[in-house]
């Protein structure tokens, strides 16, 4: 039985990881299949490539903030501050949604004001089936993957796990 | 289910199987700004653009919009005169609605696209593909109970509505 966390093969029945710990009870057949079949999706997310992350500080307009995504040809940029990290995402779509539609002005609005916080986000070391499944189930375009210290090292995009899985 | 491989999946499944694909759609003459609120309200991240036979002749996505949001094409006057026509990314990527999802992301990746306009033989428009109809027909495919699992222990799961 292969630990779903940290790769671990654990004898069958076990209902601990014996390496991280992991509660494996209720984890079928199936599973095992999962992870031995499908290589690709046990993958650690920091084996795909990552693109270069985009960061403003909260107080960036939001025409700034566009600005510098057309420049970079990115759809999102991570808000970040020095104490805290990322504190949010602001996206084209809100950009359309939140901004345009409501009339807001592009300079006088700050990203802060807009943004979505609190991203979600996952390590390099996570496996890309985490992703694929955060992506599918609530619709994030760009996850952006940490390291250790909580830095953003770069981001996950779905074109990018999605050509990895047609390509292998 | 029993387990496949996803590649054979992608391989295998064709558009037409994904079930309804919602295309938001909108003749050239409207405006800039019905096409925005449609966008918006769609949240399909494009609406397709369409003659009165249904063929497609343009796209606007929130790219388009992100790349025209430093002219002054969206000037908040501007855009409630200017016709979708002029600011529509033409001619759309279109994939007949047999083609395999392994050529869908082929298409993709080459055009560097989130979103294909699906069409039937006669080239008329069936739906919009984007990438999140993808990644979540992959999702579904999969026993729930591996993949809703933290990907480490004790991490929180924090749920905010982008990105």
């Amino acid at each position: 039985m292969e630990c779903p966390s940290c790769g671990e093969d654990n004898i069958q029945g076990e209902d601990l990881c014996a390496s991280c710990g992991m509660d494996l009870a209720g984890l079928d057949v199936r599973s095992r299949e999962l992870s031995r079949e499908d290589p690709l999706l046990a993958r650690k997310i920091d084996e795909l490539p990552l693109k270069k992350a985009l960061t403003v500080a909260p107080t960036t307009s939001v025409g700034e903030a566009a600005r510098l995504m057309r420049e970079h040809h990115e759809g999102c940029v991570f808000v970040v501050t020095e104490g805290e990290g990322l504190v949010g995402v602001f996206t084209e779509r809100d950009l359309a949604s939140r901004v345009l539609v409501r009339d807001r002005s592009l300079d006088e609005t700050t990203v802060a004001e807009v943004m979505t916080r609190d991203p979600y986000t996952l390590r390099g070391e996570d496996r890309v089936v985490f992703a694929l499944h955060r992506m599918g189930v609530d619709g994030y375009r760009h996850l952006p993957i940490l390291d250790a210290e909580g830095k953003i090292i770069g981001i996950l995009t779905m074109r990018t796990v999605l050509a990895a899985l047609a390509s292998a | 289910m029993a387990a496949v491989l996803l590649h054979d999946l992608i391989r295998d499944s064709r558009v037409l199987e994904l079930g309804p694909l919602p295309a938001p759609r909108l003749p050239p003459e409207a405006t800039l700004h019905q096409a925005l609120q449609f966008l918006v309200r769609g949240r399909r991240g494009a609406i397709v653009v369409v003659d009165p036979e249904l063929r497609p002749i343009g796209i606007l996505t929130e790219r388009d919009v992100l790349h025209r949001s430093g002219s002054d094409d969206l000037t908040r006057e501007r855009r409630r005169k200017i016709r979708l026509e002029a600011v529509m990314s033409k001619p759309p990527v279109c994939i007949e609605r047999r083609a395999t999802l392994h050529q869908a992301i082929e298409t993709m990746n080459r055009n560097r696209h989130r979103h294909l306009v699906v069409v039937d033989g006669e080239g008329r428009l069936r739906g919009l593909l984007t990438t999140n109809d993808l990644t979540q027909f992959l999702t579904d495919q999969y026993p729930q109970q591996v993949i809703n699992l933290p990907p480490r222990l004790h991490q929180q799961f924090r749920r905010p509505d982008g990105a």
